[in-house]
C-alpha cells in the first residue's frame, strides 16, 4: 500500500496530461473569443468554469513533470505532486461553482436558493483544500493526498451532482426542441456533462484500484488514462455543443433541411 | 406565469377576460383597463408615432396585438428580456388562433353564453400552453443569443 502511493509518475501520465492541458487552453481561447464577441453572461461563467478547470490540468500536469525529473527519492521529501494536485483540487471546486450559475443561468432561473447548497459544499472543499496546501508548506513530505484522501471524495461527489443536474436540463431542453440544431447542441452539452462526470469516476475506480487489485498496485491503472481521454472527448464535445463551429452548424442545417 | 388575457373590442370594451391572479375582478375594472389601452393605443395613432405593442408597468408587462377587429392584450408580471421577445411572439399567436377560430368575435354583442364560455376556456388552454412554452423556449434562446 505505502508503494502504491510512493509510485513515481509514469513518463505516459505527464505527455497524457500535458495534452490534455494544451488542448483545454485552446478552448479557453475559444470560448474567450465568443465572450469578447458576445458579452453575455452564460460565455463568462462556461470561460471561468474552462479557465479555472484548465489551470487545474495545467497546474497537475506542473507537478507530474517536477516529480517525474526529480532524481530519485527526492519527490518524496518534497512532494511538488501533492501540492500541486491539492490545488487542482481547490480549483475544480471553484469550477463547479460557476458550472452551477450556468444552470441557473441558462435553465433553472430559481435564484440563490438553488445555487446556495452547492456553493456552499463546493466552498467546503476549498476551504479544506487550502488547509492541506497550508499545512503543505509546514510538512512537505510525500502523503498529502493519501491523508486527506476524504476531500477527493467530496470533491468527486459534488462534482458529479453538479454536472449531472447540467446533463439533466440539457437533455430536457434537447427534448422540447423540435429544430435540429438547438437539439444537437444541448445533446452535445449533455454528452460533454457525462465524459467529465466519467472522468471523476474512473479517478475514483483509479484510487480504489490502488488497494484492491494487485495488477494495479503502482498507481496510474487503466482508469486514470480512461479518465483522461473521457475529459478529452468532453472537452471536444463541449467545444461542438458550446461554440458550435461553423462546419458543423451547416453539416446541422443541412440534414434537418 | 401569465397573469391575465384581454380580449377587447377596437371600441375599447372587453369581449373576454380570463384573468388568473384576479379571478373576482369586477367588470368596471375590466371595462376600465380595456378603454384606458384602447385610448392609449389611440392617441397614440392619433399623433402618428405609432401603436403600442408593449407597455411596462414595473408591475405588470402588457403585450399587446391588434387585428382590424380585435385586440388581445397579455399581462405578465415583471421578467427578463429574453422572455419578452417570447411572449411577443405568443401574444401574436393568440391573435392569430383567436381571429381564424373565432371570426365573428368583434361581434360581441351577438355572442353567446356558450360562445363566451368556449372562448374563454380557449384562452385559458392558450395560456397554459404559453406558459409551458416560454418554460421550454427560455433556455435554448438564452443558449442561442449567447453561443450559436
Amino acid at each position: 500500500m505505502v508503494d502504491a502511493w510512493n509510485n513515481k509518475v509514469p513518463l505516459s501520465a505527464v505527455i497524457f496530461e500535458t495534452f490534455i492541458s494544451i488542448i483545454l487552453v485552446v478552448v479557453v481561447v475559444l470560448i474567450l473569443m465568443k465572450y469578447v464577441q458576445r458579452r453575455k453572461k452564460p460565455v463568462l461563467y462556461l470561460f471561468l468554469t474552462f479557465s479555472s478547470f484548465t489551470l487545474a490540468s495545467v497546474i497537475s500536469t506542473i507537478g507530474r513533470w517536477i516529480s517525474y525529473l526529480a532524481p530519485d527519492g527526492s519527490y518524496l521529501t518534497v512532494s511538488y505532486t501533492d501540492l500541486t494536485t491539492m490545488t487542482a483540487f481547490l480549483l475544480i471546486a471553484i469550477s463547479n461553482c460557476f458550472v452551477i450559475a450556468f444552470v441557473e443561468t441558462v435553465f433553472a432561473n430559481k435564484g440563490v436558493d438553488f445555487a446556495l447548497p452547492f456553493l456552499v459544499t463546493n466552498g467546503i472543499v476549498v476551504g479544506m483544500s487550502l488547509e492541506a496546501i497550508v499545512y503543505w508548506f509546514s510538512n512537505k513530505e510525500f502523503g498529502l493526498i493519501r491523508d486527506r484522501f476524504y476531500i477527493l471524495v467530496l470533491l468527486a461527489i459534488i462534482s458529479l451532482v453538479s454536472y449531472g443536474i447540467m446533463i439533466y436540463f440539457a437533455f430536457k431542453e434537447s427534448r422540447h426542441n423540435t429544430e435540429k440544431l438547438p437539439r444537437t447542441g444541448f445533446n452535445l452539452i449533455a454528452v460533454y456533462g457525462i465524459s467529465v462526470s466519467l472522468l471523476f469516476i474512473f479517478f475514483a475506480l483509479d484510487s480504489v484500484s490502488i488497494t484492491l487489485i494487485a495488477a494495479f498496485s503502482k498507481g496510474y491503472s487503466p482508469f486514470y488514462y480512461l479518465g483522461w481521454t473521457f475529459a478529452m472527448i468532453g472537452v471536444f464535445l463541449g467545444y461542438l455543443g458550446y461554440i458550435m463551429p461553423g462546419w458543423l452548424k451547416k453539416i446541422i442545417v443541412k440534414k434537418d433541411s | 406565469m401569465i397573469q391575465a388575457v384581454y380580449i377587447i373590442s377596437r371600441t375599447g370594451l372587453p369581449i373576454v377576460v380570463v384573468d388568473k391572479g384576479d379571478e373576482n375582478s369586477s367588470f368596471s375594472d375590466q371595462a376600465l383597463f380595456s378603454g384606458i389601452m384602447t385610448a392609449i393605443q389611440a392617441a397614440m395613432e392619433e399623433i402618428d408615432v405609432g401603436t403600442p405593442k408593449f407597455v411596462d408597468t414595473r408591475k405588470f408587462e402588457i403585450f399587446i396585438e391588434l387585428s382590424d377587429n380585435i385586440a388581445v392584450a397579455l399581462l405578465r408580471k415583471v421578467h427578463t428580456d429574453v422572455e419578452r421577445s417570447i411572449i411577443h411572439e405568443i401574444t401574436a399567436e393568440i391573435l392569430g388562433d383567436i381571429s381564424s377560430k373565432f371570426p365573428n368575435i368583434s361581434d360581441y354583442n351577438l355572442l353567446t353564453e356558450e360562445q363566451i364560455e368556449e372562448i374563454e376556456h380557449f384562452v385559458e388552454e392558450m395560456m397554459k400552453k404559453g406558459d409551458k412554452e416560454i418554460a421550454q423556449r427560455k433556455a435554448t434562446k438564452i443558449v442561442s443569443d449567447s453561443f450559436w
